[in-house]
């Protein structure tokens, strides 16, 4: 469940990276075309405040503070790879997925 | 050589407001919220411990408040008067109100 | 208007900024090491290396136990005090105060740390600070009066708090270019690393400093209180109704009515584990046993306690229990500002955040500093203000990790026979910080910043042997046994001394100065 909360998270700010010009020719060589990037925004937006509801709903209060971490982690995370190598980003983004479909399975089943 | 007096003159006539800005903001802040939260702490109508901690806990923002608004208003003489107004204001209202200091 | 208003925020960013920034990175420093004061204190204890993780299950026994003990060696104390082990401390402190003497205000305290299980004193218990060092610099500063260092570090955490919102207000762009970071571009990447630790962790940031001010609110603004309160006494009852003790009857207690207060605390209480059991005035009839529960990840910072009369063992009252809104504001906050609450996950992710706000702190100091660098003719010699700041960059930046890691030296060198052992450990701290400073003032350059690296990289690489030398166990032995906590500050070690590496290598290689910046990055690096 943790799993899946940072995940989530993380996702909603690949999201956000993504949407913004610059970043979005660094990593898939063109320009954002029409408004592609307000869809990424909202989905973005979506996808954040499902994890902030997810880890309160299981967490509480404390689930909020954990949240605002999760947050953190996930910016620095991508920070990272932007200075370093944009071109791990794909490959971060199946990563992500396929651990979401994961911890969705294991969280389902078990 | 007139020229070069005046920037001289301008300078240090902006260090020195920039000096009594800092001072009006750090005391000045200070005592606006003191007085301010001392006001919620006295006549928020509940039970007076929860008033006192409402008012603590709130009452700080006063001060940074003041702080980006004594820096932020252009004018110096506005914001020395206005920082004395307000002060008295507080003041006269804490003491209407029985609160002491 | 707008304009002037911008320009005003940035002058007051930078200057606020400045004039406490070093001090705030001894708070921040300190307090980010206090997020882990507890495991910093077990690393210090290696007596209490081995106990086990106790099992709240024998809560019952291990209070019992204490009891039969305390009357054995302090029957005649003026109250006991049991801290039962918590997951993130193992062993029991029993504590207890004498009755005070004549003029005295209160008695002689005695505190002792046992193993919670067999009640048997730990061997080769050493006298350390430990973890604790850190908290009380983060608050009490050292060689000084507590409650001046308190009004200092009120005032520089009233700064801090201006200095977050007008660098919020004039920074608009930092929303915008979240994720950049470009590296190697001289001022602009470290206007970026500024950016970006002060982002990432912003909403830590802001509550972080203003809970701050609320944990010292009392002392920071007195005079709310004194509006519907009388006195401090009045106030203290009303917050605190369970320190109210009743007279002395001056008969002895005849029995202690220790279980009936438990079975009815467990029952009532959810079985919550207990904390603290704290039996006042034991041996006369007025006795009172308060028990205090375990509040857990409850984002409160009083725990539940409740109070029974020790003769009769009757709930007397109960503390915390429920709370009104204001409390649980007040008490939120403050359990926010310790992360007392939080495990492991939620621990790493607050030591990160506050990682996060010391880098913020360290780039903004150094940025002031480089800016002014640049701005210097060609022969122009810097000032003594540029000097003085860059002598306390390198001092306090790379001064305080160096302290730190010299202090844990310390824990693991110094004989454990030595008299006033602790304070010795304390005194290491800052002789070494001290030399690193006067050697910042003599030269404060890249060879100097580097020469700092390798010498922090170097000592954090060590630590990890020293202590393998020193005790036993070692960062496999730990591996092993799954002793994390003691894992975990091994290989933070390593870490942070790799970080310092990469630091001094970095330094080395970009000797060449960058490329005049274009006129854009100018106009943003004035921000």
């Amino acid at each position: 469940m943790q799993w899946l909360i940072f995940l989530f998270c993380l996702l909603a700010f690949m999201g956000f990276a993504i949407a913004k010009p610059n970043h979005y020719k660094e990593v898939l060589g063109k320009r954002p075309k029409g408004n592609i990037t307000s869809h990424l925004n909202i989905a973005s937006w979506l996808c954040l405040i499902g994890s902030l509801i997810l880890s309160i709903v299981t967490q509480g209060a404390y689930g909020s503070v954990q949240f605002i971490g999760y947050m953190t982690v996930a910016v620095l995370l991508l920070v990272a790879i932007f200075a370093t190598k944009p071109h791990y980003f794909r490959s971060l983004f199946y990563l992500v997925s396929f651990s979401i479909v994961l911890c969705s399975l294991y969280w389902i089943i078990i | 050589m007139p020229n070069q007096d005046n920037t001289k003159i301008e300078a240090a006539l902006y260090k020195s407001q920039v000096i009594s800005r800092f001072l009006i903001a750090i005391i000045g802040g200070y005592f606006v919220t003191v007085m301010a939260s001392s006001l919620l702490a006295l006549t928020l109508p509940i039970k007076r411990l929860d008033a006192l901690l409402y008012a603590l806990t709130t009452g700080i923002l006063f001060y940074p408040i003041t702080f980006i608004w004594v820096f932020g208003c252009r004018s110096f003489r506005k914001v020395l008067l206005s920082m004395i107004g307000v002060l008295c204001i507080l003041y006269g209202t804490l003491t209407l109100l029985g609160g002491k200091l | 208007m707008r304009e002037s208003f911008f320009r005003g925020m940035t002058w007051l960013h930078t200057w606020v900024g400045l004039l406490v920034c070093w001090l705030l990175f001894l708070i921040f420093f300190a307090g980010t090491a206090s997020f882990f004061r507890h495991e910093i204190s077990l690393w210090a204890q290696p007596a209490t290396h081995h106990l086990p993780q106790y099992n709240h299950a024998f809560q019952q026994q291990t209070v019992t136990k204490s009891i039969e003990r305390f009357q054995h060696i302090a029957p005649t104390a003026e109250s006991w005090r049991i801290e039962l082990p918590t997951e993130r401390r193992p062993s029991l402190l029993l504590m207890y105060s004498e009755k005070p003497e004549e003029g005295e205000r209160r008695g002689k305290r005695h505190s002792e740390y046992l193993d919670p299980i067999t009640l048997d004193a730990l061997p080769e218990f050493r006298d350390t600070k430990g973890g604790n060092f850190f908290y009380r610099l983060h608050f009490d500063l050292h060689y000084m009066n507590a409650i001046t260092a308190r009004w200092i570090v009120c005032f520089a955490t009233l700064f801090m708090l201006i200095a977050l919102i007008s660098g919020v207000v004039i920074h608009k762009r930092i929303f915008k270019d979240l994720f950049q970071f470009r590296s190697k571009k001289g001022l602009r990447s470290w206007l970026d690393a500024h950016n970006v630790s002060s982002v990432i962790a912003l909403p830590f940031h802001i509550m972080i400093t203003y809970t701050g001010l609320v944990t010292l609110i009392f002392m920071l603004l007195p005079q709310p209180a004194q509006q519907r309160y009388e006195d401090k006494q009045t106030l203290r009852a009303e917050r605190y109704p369970l320190l109210a003790t009743a007279p002395a009857t001056g008969l002895p207690l005849q029995e202690l009515a220790l279980n009936k207060a438990l079975d009815h605390y467990y029952t009532n209480s959810g079985n919550a584990p207990l904390r603290r059991v704290v039996i006042s005035s034991p041996n006369d009839a007025s006795a009172t046993i308060k028990l205090y529960a375990n509040a857990g990840r409850a984002v409160q910072d009083d725990p539940p306690s409740w109070m029974y009369n020790a003769a009769s063992g009757e709930l007397l009252k109960t503390h915390n229990v429920t709370l009104s809104g204001a409390e649980n504001l007040y008490g939120g906050m403050i359990a926010l500002h310790t992360g007392r609450l939080a495990e492991p996950t939620l621990r790493w992710l607050y030591f990160i955040a506050g990682l996060a706000g010391c880098v913020m702190i360290a780039t903004g100091a150094v940025m002031w500093a480089k800016r002014l660098r640049q701005k210097l003719k060609r022969d122009e010699k810097p000032g003594f203000g540029l000097k003085l700041v860059e002598s306390l960059n390198l001092g306090t930046i790379m001064g305080l990790p160096a302290a730190t890691a010299a202090f844990f030296y310390a824990n693991r060198l110094l004989p454990t026979e030595l008299v006033a052992r602790a304070d010795k450990e304390v005194l290491v701290f800052f002789i070494v910080w001290a030399i690193v400073a006067i050697a910042a003032c003599y030269k404060s350059d890249r060879l100097a910043w580097q020469l700092t690296a390798k010498v922090n990289a170097l000592a954090w690489a060590g630590l990890p042997v020293v202590s393998m030398l020193t005790i036993e166990g070692n960062l496999v032995s730990y591996l092993i046994h799954k002793q994390w906590v003691l894992f975990g500050f091994d290989a933070l070690a390593i870490g942070i001394a790799v970080s310092f590496l990469v630091q001094a290598r970095k330094l080395g290689r970009s000797q060449v100065t960058p490329a005049a910046p274009s006129r854009r990055s100018q106009r943003e690096v004035k921000i």
